[in-house]
């Protein structure tokens, strides 16, 4: 009873949010388990002999998730989900030899969703004494193992977790449940346009809307309470050429909240020009192999920044021991090693500000946050200043050249936090029209042997993949070949003389993280990619890329060959009755 | 082996997932050992049971096709027409044509409701319509899906579903129009599937010796036509979020048991199963389920688990609040005398499998060796292939599988269905009398002997049909009083030598090879075991036990049968995916069964004590002051 009337009373108190019909909101027992668990774990957890934990820290995640799809203006599915996760990082040793950096040892339960003082306790109790026993077992293990090498290049004065000033953030929590009527219009609608073009295969929009209320408290006394928000709709169709190549075209938008999203009838024009541009396609020329230029514009140029600079940012050392898979895959980033080298053009810089409000056009941001998933303050961090690599995003895993956290470490739903990019701006000094940039390319062309191309868009890997006929085309694509695996655009136009005319079937081949030295001119329009990186769905990291158009002068395209599946036998049944 | 709760999470720490847990286990090809089988020659004689004739179960039964004549879903008759549609065309156009189209629709609502320690874990509703779609070319004899023997891997055999998502609401969707045009794209895409399938089949028949089996890959049935009612439940949510909390609290405050949690699951299931054969059902039905797994950790670091399960067709059916919270005590109970239990030492010898436990053991190693398509595969033991008309077992024991028994004793059963995922009306199939066996599980797929489905064809929504069990029941002939079967017991362990036999009242589940590549084993997890003394000391509880053995070994030695029919329900995996189904015994003694000491974990209880309940200092909860 005691405890009942103690959750009535803060409730009152607190009074920040109207308690969703039947479960129970009480933000001050969430609090106070918390802390008063904390306090037992730092204090009193202790197995024999063995050391006490040096740090302790608990993120509560809070996610209301709404989903809805449809197909052709029918909704395939329609679902709410709730759910409350514990993240726990318990840390022995010191920091300068401790349990992290070896294995994956990352600890995350689901937990009860309902706020109780009493049941929120327990699962603390229980989830840190199994993350203490594991982190134990780790540190002996990782002790064992740098028994037996050599130091190498290690410092040893290097150590394993940096010393940062505790983040102290509160945010009100805004009231407002998360439910799918809030999209479900929208996404039945915008897929109803596809009606009207019988030659697609497959079309689909997906819209989801999530809100992630972060709980935080460590045993240096951080206290984060903020939350995150996301809406993007995603309307993805499929065709088939004559000669039967699969066709894939999207179009996402995205918003902090639904009532962000652009208007109706402007996501419905978006939707029909790429339906009108992929049917378009099925009737496009196979571009031809050979040395190319390509312009990236619009999502193209943001994907490509995702794929040469975004995911090669990683400041954390390499594990301390040779045989340790950490949670970065046990390896480097490739820009790592490289500090003070020229990475890039020189008419290229880019940094990564997370504390960014809005983008360019009052865009909203999918990587804005202030406080990172290690409780660091988040910071603007200059990367690439005029070509060379000024710095690399950092956790409180410190290496050689840089001893602190600068506020990077991101965490997806069900992993431990690692270095990741927040919100990445690429800029590009004298950047010019399109116009200058179509002059640049037939500049380019004119030299002769060169093909010059523009790409719209690219498949990232960030795109649903539909069905299992995909899975067989990935085995069959790109293996046994040398160099990184070729990108594929999914909107390109070759541009000759002036004239852009629709290709289809390329791959962009052996472009990696040194081709950003052959950018020869950018766009002065960026344009705002809002994505959620890594992990299935909305499990991942939500993260934004802005960058200009970009200018590549030497791209090897190839020409997409290999057996492809005949076309429909029979037309689509259509939409006539319904129309 | 795959056991998880279906949550967007991750699992709430280790789950118990309270299933017969099963799986026809994978191998590589190697010769097997079904025809050296250690069943002694006179299995069927072994042990003449004496006692006084036994009741059968008291079962109740349902015509497949009662209750039909729903007016037909318009998703139903689109459906249907584009599969015409299709099949027309793809007959013109098709090179080689198919000979055979199914579509098959799972509507399925589903509210799950989870607390623990009297706090809600979790409250979701989903909806969900998923359409397969099974299209053959070739004929009836050699078809697209007979199996391709190869050393390479067969990617197709892995891709075996195609599950796609359509419209779940009519209102969206008002002609099927946009039903019809997702089942278009699928179609097309598995008769390709299946045509260039066909022609690598056609190949590697050239180059292989012939088959053991040569029996056809498709049966012809009868089109069976039943449109019954919808499935529909209402599910009073804040009034089971209610219950769910209260029943998850009785494990409060139980300092020995660390993880614990109770759920209501309801899954409301309308089923569409169409060919262009003429097939065109629709078949509805609810599974209401409430489920409770709690563990604990002995001193010695050995995680205990318990789990109760209450499944039902309606609210009505289900186990009232008194029958759970019995069985939630003693959950706990028993929880806290196993955590005290002695380890069980290795040990041959005689044991009664309580009912409960003889269903999961029967449905174990005797079910999953005679799905019919085992009996074809040449990478299969085939243990029983060869065995049609002989005794495997005791005469005094019968067994069969009839999904048509909606009911036995006071217990809905989970693997009651009317007609199964090929459209083959559900049929009883014997599979042993008195003691000789009879025939096997079987879908449209013939084996040797055996040319027409008797409706076990099943699968989860996205996977291929294979045939699996529904609701297995083992029947004796004749029966003895419990405390008769436990005198025979210590009389059996007497003259054995043994200072006891054993007592198994729950098992967990299990798994058994049915391959070639490894041994013909089985093992079987039991959760509630005792010794019974023969020097009449009471029953000891022990833990730590794994059930070994050889199939045909085991089921010759039982001895006698009880007259206290219990039923197991249960989800079980194997390569079709999870299906409902349940398993029906009587209490039996078993001459010889074999235990082996289970692997225990290594981490020790926890550390400190369990946290108070209230805040150490709440000087906010104090200034509430009492009223």
């Amino acid at each position: 009873m005691r405890i009942a009337l103690f959750a009535a009373v803060l409730a009152t108190v607190a009074g920040v949010r109207a308690p969703r019909a039947g479960v129970r909101v009480d933000d001050g027992a969430v609090r106070a388990a918390l802390k008063d668990e904390l306090a037992r774990t730092m204090g009193e957890l202790r197995l024999g002999d063995e050391p006490r934990p040096y740090y302790v820290a608990y993120s509560i995640l809070d996610a209301e998730q709404a989903t809805v799809s449809a197909t052709f203006g029918a909704v395939t599915a329609s679902h709410a989900y709730r759910g409350r996760l514990l993240r726990t990082d318990v840390r022995v040793g010191s920091p300068a030899f401790d349990n992290s950096n070896f294995e994956p040892g990352a600890k995350v339960d689901a937990l009860p969703e309902e706020d109780d003082y009493a049941s929120l306790r327990r699962e603390l109790w229980l989830r840190s004494d199994e993350a203490y026993k594991q982190a134990l077992e780790l540190l002996a293990r990782k002790r064992a193992a740098a028994a037996g090498e050599t130091g190498g290049e290690d410092d040893p004065a290097l150590g394993d977790f940096s010393k940062e000033p505790p983040a102290k953030l509160e945010v009100p929590f805004p009231a407002g449940a998360v439910e799918p009527e809030a999209l479900r219009a929208v996404v039945a609608k915008l897929s109803a346009v596809f009606r009207d073009y019988p030659a697609l295969t497959s079309a689909r929009v997906t819209g989801t809307y999530e809100v992630v209320r972060r709980r935080m408290a460590s045993s240096e006394d951080a206290w984060i309470d903020d939350f995150q928000r996301a809406v993007r709709v995603d309307v993805v169709a499929e065709t088939q050429a004559d000669d039967g190549m699969r066709l894939r075209h999207f179009v996402p938008f995205s918003a902090l909240e639904p009532s962000g999203l652009p208007p109706l009838a402007e996501m419905e024009k978006g939707a029909r020009a790429m339906a009108a541009e992929l049917v378009a396609m099925r009737t496009a020329p196979v571009a031809e192999t050979g040395a190319g230029a390509v312009l990236f514009e619009g999502l193209a140029a943001a994907q490509l920044t995702k794929l040469l600079l975004a995911d090669h940012l990683a400041g954390t050392p390499p594990p301390k021991t040779a045989t340790a898979a950490s949670d970065d895959g046990g390896q480097q980033s490739t820009l790592a090693t490289k500090l003070k080298q020229k990475v890039a053009a020189p008419l290229l810089s880019a940094a990564d500000d997370p504390t960014l409000a809005s983008g360019p056009g009052k865009a909203p941001l999918f990587g804005a946050y202030r406080a990172d998933d290690e409780g660091v303050p988040a910071q603007r961090v200059s990367l690439v200043e005029h070509g060379v690599l000024q710095g690399l995003l950092m956790t409180r895993t410190p290496r050689k050249e840089i001893a602190r956290s600068n506020g990077h470490a991101r965490a997806p739903r069900f992993a431990g936090p690692h270095a990741h990019v927040g919100t990445l701006v690429l800029s590009a000094k004298d950047g010019k029209s399109r116009k200058d940039l179509l002059a640049e390319l037939a500049r380019i062309a004119k030299g002769g042997g060169v093909t010059t191309y523009v790409v719209r868009l690219l498949d990232d890997g960030e795109l649903p993949v539909s069905d299992s006929d995909d899975m067989l085309s990935l085995f069959s694509f790109g293996m046994g070949g040398h160099g990184p695996p070729p990108i594929r655009p999914l909107v390109a136009y070759r541009v000759d003389g002036g004239r852009e005319t629709l290709v289809r079937g390329l791959a962009l081949e052996n472009l990696e993280p040194r081709s950003l030295k052959d950018v020869t001119a950018a766009g002065k329009d960026p344009v705002v990619y809002n994505y959620i990186d890594e992990g299935n769905g909305f499990a991942g990291i939500p993260t934004t890329i802005i960058a200009p158009s970009l200018l590549v002068s030497d791209v090897d395209i190839r020409r997409l060959t290999g057996k492809n599946r005949r076309p429909p036998l029979y037309p689509s049944p259509g939409f006539a009755a319904a129309r | 082996m795959v056991s998880r709760p279906p949550l967007a999470a991750p699992a709430r720490s280790r789950s118990l997932w309270p299933s017969l847990v099963c799986a026809g286990l994978l191998g590589l090809s190697a010769p097997g050992c079904a025809g050296q089988s250690a069943a002694p020659a006179n299995a069927a004689g072994a042990a003449a049971a004496e006692g006084p004739p036994a009741a059968p179960p008291r079962a109740v039964r349902v015509d497949p096709f009662s209750g039909g004549g729903a007016p037909r879903p318009a998703g139903l008759n689109a459906l249907a027409a584009e599969l015409r549609r299709g099949m027309t065309a793809l007959m013109a156009k098709g090179k080689p044509a198919p000979y055979f189209i199914e579509n098959e629709v799972y509507d399925k609502d589903e509210v799950t409701i989870s607390a623990s320690q009297g706090v809600l874990v979790q409250s979701t509703d989903r909806r969900s319509r998923i359409l397969d779609t099974d299209v053959r070319v070739g004929d009836y004899k050699l078809d697209s899906t007979h199996i391709i023997r190869s050393s390479e891997f067969d990617f197709s055999s892995v891709l075996g579903g195609h599950p796609a998502a359509v419209p779940v609401e009519d209102e969206g969707d008002p002609e099927g129009a946009a039903l019809r045009t997702v089942a278009w794209g699928e179609v097309d895409r598995r008769y390709k599937d299946a045509a260039e399938r066909y022609v690598k089949i056609l190949t590697n028949r050239t180059l292989k010796v012939a088959e053991e089996d040569p029996s056809d890959d498709f049966s012809r049935e009868k089109p069976a036509v039943y449109v019954g009612p919808r499935a529909e439940i209402a599910v009073d949510k804040p009034a089971w979020e209610a219950r769910i909390r209260d029943l998850s609290a009785r494990f409060k405050g139980q300092g020995e048991i660390l993880d614990s949690q109770v759920t209501l699951q309801v899954v409301s299931s309308t089923r569409w199963v169409l060919d262009t054969e003429g097939t065109l059902v629709q078949t509805g039905r609810n599974y209401v389920r409430v489920f409770a797994e709690a563990n604990a950790r002995a001193d010695d670091g050995m995680e205990l688990e318990r789990f109760e399960t209450f499944d039902a067709a309606s609210f009505d059916t289900l186990a009232g609040a008194a029958e759970m919270n019995r069985a939630l005590d003693s959950m706990i109970t028993d929880l806290e005398a196993l955590r005290r239990a002695p380890l069980a030492d290795p040990y041959i010898g005689p044991a009664i499998l309580e009912g409960r436990a003889a269903g999961v053991f029967f449905h174990e190693i005797f079910g999953h060796r005679v799905e019919g398509h085992r009996q074809k595969n040449d990478e299969e033991g085939q243990t029983f292939a060869k065995k049609v008309g002989e005794p495997i077992m005791p005469s005094f024991i019968s067994v069969y599988d009839d999904p048509t028994i909606a009911r036995i004793g006071d217990v809905d059963l989970n693997g009651f269905y009317r007609f199964d995922d090929e459209g083959v009306v559900a049929q009883r199939a014997p599979l042993v009398e008195g003691g000789v066996l009879r025939g096997f599980l079987l879908s449209r797929s013939p084996t040797r002997g055996f040319k027409q489905s008797n409706g076990h064809g099943r699968r989860q929504e996205g996977r291929a049909v294979v045939s699996r069990q529904g609701n297995l029941v083992v029947e004796p002939k004749v029966a003895v009083p419990i405390a008769e079967l436990r005198r025979r017991l210590r009389e059996e362990a007497r003259r054995q030598g043994k200072p006891y036999g054993l007592l198994f009242r729950d098992i967990s589940g299990g798994f058994t090879n049915t391959a070639r590549g490894g041994p013909q084993a089985f093992k079987v997890l039991p959760i509630i075991v005792y010794r019974v003394w023969v020097d009449g000391r009471p029953d000891e509880l022990v833990r730590g036990v794994d059930v070994v053995g050889t199939p045909l070994s085991a089921l010759s030695r039982i001895m006698a049968a009880s007259d206290d029919y219990q039923t197991f329900n249960g989800y079980c995996g194997a390569e079709s995916g999870f299906v409902p189904v349940s398993a029906t015994s009587p209490s039996l003694l078993v001459q010889q069964i074999e235990i082996e000491r289970r692997d225990k974990g290594s981490d020790k209880p926890p550390i400190l004590a369990a946290p108070p309940q209230a805040p150490m200092a709440a000087p906010t909860a104090r200034a509430g002051g009492k009223p």
